[in-house]
């Protein structure tokens, strides 16, 4: 120690260079992976908090673009809807003109399966939603795909649904494409026979086959299956149709009872919560 | 005013080798502006600081390339103590001076890195000094001294009109 007091008293310039050149030439000759270990602990050491600002600022960058693209769809949406919201009047005006039933928007009420019935083929659920929520019997009853059943009886908070794939569950339906009309009639699994359609009608392989809405229960519109075969039956008058659904009835989690309907002038595109939010989005607000 | 004119041409040197050190190099050939740093730091504070200094700018330089981690360091130490010594012989001041000052130690400095960065290969090391570090010795002689000179400039004439605007 005295040796090293002595040489930085006597020939402090000369030693602080020697310890430095030292030090540097012992760094060059550390293993090549030790060493590259070592830089990257000390520049991430160095370089965190140089890091983390330019993190920050980047992210902060990011935000500011992402908001501003956001306000511009909002704003795009907004134009869109009002526009969409006077198409509708004016459809809804042309409608009456030409004497059809006002257009409604459904009521759903949105339900959980909570069970169904020990079948070898499901045909009825059960429901988490009741009396307590209004629901009664006949009601229809949509999945996410269609039209999938009806509400057959109603307990105080549940209920149980006749599916569709059951044999005494014809549903009234029409061909998208042609508008002709026929019984729905469940065959096996998710395939379907669609009834009462003579060979002069126009029903082709591919055709969407949806609700018709007559006998008022199921509403009109809600998609049952696509035809797959069409060939002549061996009475020469009628053809006999099948179709697949694509509604996995064995898996369902979620439906919608539809309540009741809701005329155009009084349906609510937004809640609260959301007018709000596009109100200030539209005012420039935060 | 030397003080701050100095610090000032410090940071000038920094940002520039941060925000425009790869557009003003051309085929490898650019201004070396840590070396200009420790010239600069070194010449009027003497050869202990000026080679610590050179040691933490190069170490930090070879923290970006560590397959030579501890060379930068070597080099800028050995030129910031020999600058620290000549500065303290010198008017550091001088443009002209700087002028040989920077392009000198470039070029030592280069001979020294290459010498061990080309493992001491006569050609190689040659054929690079001569190509490269020339070159950019020149370059960097040149655009520190400009730098130097604009800023000690604008703070002679800022220190003029803030001196005009009191009296």
């Amino acid at each position: 120690m005295p040796i090293f007091e002595n040489l930085f008293r006597r020939h402090r310039e000369k030693t602080t260079l020697a310890v430095l050149a030292l030090v540097s030439v012992s760094l060059m000759l550390i293993p090549q992976p030790p060493r590259f270990a070592l830089a990257q602990a000390v520049l991430n050491g160095v370089m965190y908090p140089f890091y983390s600002v330019r993190n920050y600022l980047d992210d902060l960058g990011s935000v500011r673009r992402e908001n501003t693209e956001l306000r511009r769809m909002v704003a795009s949406l907004l134009h869109e809807r009002e526009r969409l919201t006077q198409f509708g009047d004016e459809h809804e005006r042309l409608r009456r003109l030409a004497e059809f039933k006002e257009e409604q928007f459904l009521h759903l009420v949105p339900c959980e399966v909570i069970g169904n019935n020990i079948d070898r083929f499901q045909t009825a659920i059960m429901i988490d939603k009741g009396a307590d929520d209004a629901i009664r019997t006949r009601m229809p009853v949509l999945s996410y795909q269609g039209y999938v059943g009806r509400v057959t009886s109603v307990f105080k908070k549940s209920a149980w649904v006749q599916l569709i794939c059951s044999r005494n569950n014809p549903v009234s339906c029409l061909d998208k494409r042609s508008r002709v009309v026929g019984i729905l009639e469940w065959s096996e699994f998710s395939r379907f026979e669609l009834k009462q359609v003579s060979v002069v009608d126009d029903v082709q392989v591919g055709d969407t086959l949806i609700t018709s809405g007559f006998g008022g229960v199921a509403p009109k519109g809600f998609p049952l299956g696509i035809v797959t075969k069409v060939r002549e039956q061996m009475d020469g008058v009628s053809l006999k149709v099948e179709a697949v659904s694509d509604i996995r009835f064995r898996s369902l989690e979620e439906v919608f009872v539809v309540k009741d309907e809701i005329p155009w002038d009084r349906a609510i595109f937004y809640s609260a919560q959301d007018s709000a939010l596009v109100k200030s989005v539209s005012e420039g607000g935060p | 005013m030397r003080g701050a004119g100095s610090v000032i041409v410090l940071v000038v040197f920094f940002l520039l080798q941060v925000l425009v050190s790869d557009k003003i190099t051309f085929r490898g050939i650019g201004p070396d502006f840590p070396l200009l740093i420790v010239v600069y730091f070194a010449l009027p504070r003497g050869p202990i600081r000026g080679s610590i200094a050179g040691f933490v700018v190069g170490f930090f330089q070879d923290l970006f390339n560590p397959a030579f981690l501890g060379l930068n360091s070597l080099t800028k130490s050995l030129a910031g103590y020999a600058l620290g010594r000549v500065g303290a012989q010198t008017e550091g001041e001088n443009p002209v001076l700087l002028l040989g000052l920077f392009g000198i130690t470039a070029l030592a400095h280069d001979f020294v890195y290459l010498l061990v960065f080309t493992q001491f290969h006569v050609v190689k090391f040659f054929v690079t000094w001569v190509t490269v570090s020339i070159p950019s010795a020149v370059y960097s002689a040149l655009v520190g001294t400009l730098v130097h000179t604009i800023v000690m400039f604008s703070l002679t004439e800022v220190v003029r009109s803030v001196g005009k605007t009191r009296s």
